[in-house]
């Protein structure tokens, strides 16, 4: 307080200090940061729902595709139920105008593995009744022609979050980052069409991803201002630098943590974001100078900050599983984490013991909304006595309500059939529906590039038949034509699978917006070019993590190095060592590893390097259309040794 | 400009607002009607330290009573209740004919006046440190009982078949016996605990062969079914000969081959005692049900040479070719580790007999025969020949003496 104003009557006049006079406002900010009343149940059993998606990488609009094994075994299956309802069409043609049907019954009861029965319970379980089993013949019509079966889109996850979020007694629906990146949509609007729709989805909490930052610092900090309306949390960047460009509005969109009631329990929440993607925020144009800080120094402080006034720390974090598992081991308090990064679906949640000797769940649901994750738990005084978590497939056909009462004679009291039938949230769909209209206006994406004869992988034992045809794409496009090229294997997306090669399948491939960049390189930095990526290999469960063309390559995954490399018939390197230090070559690659990105450094320090600005994505374009139909080349010029 | 008392009077004005909180923008008033479940296990629950010694087959009894909003009973509640055993499964019956819901392994029943007394429920497997999960079918509003301290579970545990019933299926009937398979339980060779998290300790888990991707481990006290494949994703932190302290993951399939994925695990020591390798013959082979007690552990097969019959497109990717024994034992070996340049399509190399070949059993549906032998390194084959290009030989230092073991 300023003790020395006195007014005209000598009477000292005293002025509050700024923060004195606005004590009170932070206060209430404090206290209302936590949404929800503030009831409790003291030793009842209380229940609440968490849906959970992650790295949903702008597939806001639905997309086809083949379910890896991994899918099948979460209930992702391509056409389920033709065959498997087949033995209950069969039946019926069997005893079709029979009133009763018990032979229908047993036949079914004998063949049918429990899974297998469930879509034609009623027909078999009841005494036959014809209109049900009408019911369970057009589920097997509708299967039979699922060739437009789709998987994902965020209008047909929100109705799915939706739906369970009305069916829970207490709920709350958490992302996990990386809602950008990876389908046209993104590349033609730049994360708009993303943020609106997870704005309309309404999450209690969202973690920042690494591929947020891919639009520029500047387009990030304009989307959050402009459309979210959701807790952006992250508590292990500091956005340290005012005058980089961005930096300013992400440090005041961000929040480190975020609390909110749920009728009797207290959660809360804290974000992390990746760190070791972070680097291609400071080599990929995209630098807002963030710093990152430990993530777990970070998140002890917050869990004992925030411990004892709520019932469950809830982190939401995009470090990926292994860091994951590593926090839940190492901190103390952490009740659940919810993760993303990896794409992977851990069923059911790793339970991890912390150092306090109690149970951390580690739950990851996937990508590209292919499932919803749903975490039910139930807690009693403030700990987690119970849970059960299922991945719901977003995989189907999308129907309305309307045509449900048309085809089927009554509606989908669910609304959604995982596999079958599938309803579109009204919001989210209305949403998009313009951004559909206008990328479509924009670019023909199912103009026909060419033919795949055989399926292209991504990945192989050594090289792959994908990865073979875009090095040998970079290579041999005119403006490039150089000795040999390297491109990472992680920048290759998606596989393309044998059929036609569509303009929107490339973009699956090639969602990032990478072009080609050449350099001259010395025989001694070739040597620590493939030494580095034997080490990368390795790290990867010896997985190639290189493509390349004009060039043959024998990386030891056990020793970390490069045995043998001959580039344009030239021996570099034999038996681990460098024959040729000083001969020069030629390299084409990609400009997100010629910047350094992922850990490629040699690349970075090279002062040769220019960026032709030629598309990567067009060169394998080009190369699809003057080579069709593609055969796939896998010839062995990358072999792994174990 | 404000005075003293201007500025209190702000404050204290505040005060009930400061006290009482934020309005409440988005939760509803308290809570009325059923709130939650007491749930009581009122049969043998066992303790931590005495915990009942079984996995399933067994009954428990539970009483359950419907609170609502200050915790009393709710007397007026009539509603349908699902219980779940967690982890695990109930069935009305564990033979014959099995009512089962959408949700496999529940069990629904009728509650009336709020109530139900002493319910009978058939555990058909559960382990561990369990729990009685009862919802409301409409609401979904759960309770969940006490713990039942159960037998904790073990590799053997989690692979061996839910039920088994001796039924001769084979023309070795003395040596194969098949599993009556329930609606419940997945395909034969499958775990029935898949998608089930496991978390194993207090058993002397040794690590037998260590790789890119992940790492074989045993149970030295139940080898038969105690072996497991543990996927790391990237290079396992162990290797041959350590003892774990704990391991923990979820159970899952990889056509046919049951892995432990997203591992948790702890090193206790090392150069602990290995298994011996089961030694594997025709009648073995023949039967599916007793190679799945060696899937993942040490095995050994005697006097074994290529096949004649090789396919390509395997051996080429997989560098995975067809063997037999006098027996007429067939089996697929994985050989590029430990036998890098022996080629099994030449005439030459068809005409060899290794005395013995020790080695990982894995499983794969697409490999043919599906059992598939790697062994680990060279020390695992015996032989003793030379054909072009190849000369297989034991090395001289297999049996020199092991480093001392620091387990206790």
């Amino acid at each position: 307080m300023n003790l020395n104003n006195r007014n005209s009557e000598g009477r000292r006049l005293y002025r509050a200090s700024p923060l004195l006079s606005i004590l009170p406002l932070l206060l209430l900010i404090a206290a209302c940061s936590a949404e929800g009343n503030d009831v409790r149940y003291p030793g009842q059993d209380l229940r609440m729902t968490f849906l959970h998606t992650t790295d949903t990488h702008s597939k806001a609009l639905p997309f086809t595709y083949v379910p890896t094994m991994g899918d099948e075994q979460l209930g992702i299956k391509l056409c389920e139920g033709v065959e498997l309802l087949s033995d209950c069409r069969q039946c019926l043609t069997y005893n079709e105008g029979i009133v009763s049907c018990p032979e229908c019954l047993s036949f079914n009861d004998n063949e049918l593995a429990l899974t297998e029965r469930a879509p034609c319970k009623r027909c078999l379980e009841e005494d036959f009744n014809e209109s049900r089993c009408r019911e369970c013949m057009e589920n097997v019509r509708t299967a039979e022609s699922c060739s437009d079966y789709t998987f994902g889109g965020a209008a047909r996850a929100a109705y799915i979050i939706n739906t369970e979020r009305e069916r829970a007694v207490r709920s709350a629906y958490i992302d996990s980052g990386d809602y950008f990146q990876g389908a046209p949509i993104f590349n033609l609007f730049r994360g708009e069409a993303e943020v609106r729709v997870l704005s309309a989805m309404m999450p209690d909490a969202v973690a920042l991803g690494n591929h947020e930052f891919d639009p520029g610092a500047k387009r990030l900090a304009e989307l959050m201002n402009k459309w979210r309306a959701y807790p952006l949390l992250n508590a292990n960047y500091l956005f340290e630098d005012p005058d980089a460009e961005g930096s300013l509005e992400m440090a005041r969109a961000v929040m480190p943590v975020t609390t909110k009631n749920y009728d009797g329990i207290k959660i809360a929440y804290i974000g992390l974001g990746n760190v070791h993607s972070l680097t291609s925020l400071g080599t990929s144009g995209n630098s807002m100078r963030v710093r990152a800080l430990d993530e777990i120094e970070v998140l002890e402080s917050w869990v004992g900050l925030m411990r004892g006034q709520t019932d469950l720390i809830v982190v939401v974090s995009h470090l990926g599983v292994s860091s994951d598992m590593e926090l839940a081991a190492r901190v103390p308090g952490i009740d659940i984490i919810f993760g993303g990064h990896d794409h992977v679906v851990i069923m059911p949640p790793a339970e991890v013991i912390n150092p306090e000797g109690k149970k951390t769940l580690v739950v990851h649901s996937g990508t590209n909304y292919k499932v919803v994750g749903k975490l039910d738990i139930v807690v009693r005084d403030g700990e987690i006595v119970a849970h059960e978590y299922s991945a719901i497939p977003v995989y189907g056909r999308t129907v309305t309500p309307a045509d449900e009462l048309e085809n089927f004679g009554e509606e989908n009291q669910a609304g959604y059939t995982p596999g079958q039938r599938l309803y579109e949230d009204e919001i989210v769909s209305n949403i998009l529906y313009n951004y559909e209209y206008e990328l479509q206006q924009a670019q023909d994406l199912t103009r026909v590039l060419g033919v795949a004869s055989t399926d292209l992988p991504r990945y192989g034992e050594g090289d792959s038949a994908l990865g073979n045809l875009v090095a040998d794409a970079m290579r041999a496009r005119r403006r490039v034509e150089t000795d040999f090229s390297v491109t990472n294997s992680l920048g290759i997306r998606a596989d393309i699978d044998a059929g036609e090669i569509t303009l929107n399948k490339l973009y699956e491939v090639f969602p990032f917006e990478n072009t080609v960049t050449v350099m001259q390189i010395s025989g001694a930095e070739i040597k620590e070019l493939f030494d580095f990526s034997a080490g990368r290999t390795a790290a990867y469960g010896c997985k190639s993590q290189i493509q390349i063309s004009g060039a043959r390559v024998e990386m030891d995954c056990s020793r970390r190095a490069a045995r043998y490399v001959e580039i344009n018939g030239l021996v570099v390197v034999q038996d681990y060592t460098l024959m040729q230090p000083h001969v020069v070559f030629s390299l084409a690659t990609n400009d997100y590893i010629a910047n350094g990105g992922s850990g490629f450094d040699i690349l970075e320090r090279n002062t040769t390097k220019v960026d032709t600005s030629i598309s990567l994505r067009d060169v394998v374009m080009e190369y699809i259309e003057d080579n069709s139909p593609i055969e796939a080349v896998e010839d062995g010029r990358i072999t792994l040794l174990e | 400009m404000m005075n003293k008392i201007s500025i209190a009077a702000l404050l204290l004005a505040l005060c009930p607002l400061l006290l009482t909180g934020c309005p409440d923008r988005s939760a509803p008033a308290m809570h009325e009607g059923l709130t939650s479940f007491k749930v009581s296990v009122t049969s043998e629950s066992g303790s931590k330290k005495e915990r009942l010694n079984t996995n399933g087959d067994f009954d428990l009894t539970v009483t359950v009573k419907a609170l609502d909003e200050t915790g009393e009973l709710m007397k007026d509640y009539d509603g349908v209740v699902r219980f779940k055993m967690k982890p695990g499964l109930f069935s009305e019956r564990c033979e014959g004919d099995l009512h089962l819901d959408d949700d496999p392994g529940s069990v629904e029943v009728e509650m009336k006046d709020g109530q139900l007394k002493d319910q009978k429920l058939s555990v058909v497997r559960s382990w561990g440190d369990a729990v009685v999960w009862v919802e409301d079918t409409e609401t979904l509003v759960t309770g969940v009982s006490q713990t039942v301290y159960l037998k904790l579970p073990t590799l053997a545990g989690v692979q061996r078949p839910a039920h088994s019933r001796a039924v001769i299926e084979s023309s070795y009937a003395d040596l194969c016996v098949a599993y009556e398979q329930l609606d419940l339980a997945p395909p034969p060779d499958n775990s029935p605990w898949q998608y089930n998290s496991v978390y194993l300790s207090k058993a002397p888990l040794v690590v037998t062969h260590s790789q890119i991707g992940g790492f074989f481990v045993t149970d030295l006290n139940e080898p038969e079914f105690g072996n497991i494949y543990v996927y790391t994703r990237g290079i396992p932190r162990l290797k041959r000969g350590d003892r774990l302290l704990y391991l923990s993951g979820s159970i899952t399939e990889f056509y046919g081959l049951t892995e432990l994925s997203f591992p948790a695990y702890a090193v206790d020591c090392h150069n602990y005692t290995m298994p011996e390798p089961r030694l594997l013959n025709t009648y073995l082979l023949d039967c599916a049900q007793e190679m799945e007690k060696y899937e993942g552990g040490l095995v050994r097969m005697e006097n074994i040479s290529p096949s004649a019959t090789i396919d390509e497109e395997s051996y080429l990717n997989y560098a995975q070719w067809p063997a037999y024994a006098p027996d007429g034992a067939m089996i697929t070996l994985s050989t590029e580790a430990a036998m890098p340049g022996f080629d099994p399509r030449l005439p030459e190399a068809q005409k060899q007999t290794f005395k013995s070949i020790t080695g990982i059993l894995r499983q794969h549906y697409s490999a043919n025969p599906e059992w598939i032998l790697v062994p680990r390194d060279a020390c695992d084959i015996e032989c003793d020949f030379e054909i072009e290009g190849y000369k297989c030989e034991r090395p001289a230092d297999c049996d020199a003496a092991q480093p001392a073991t620091d387990c206790e």
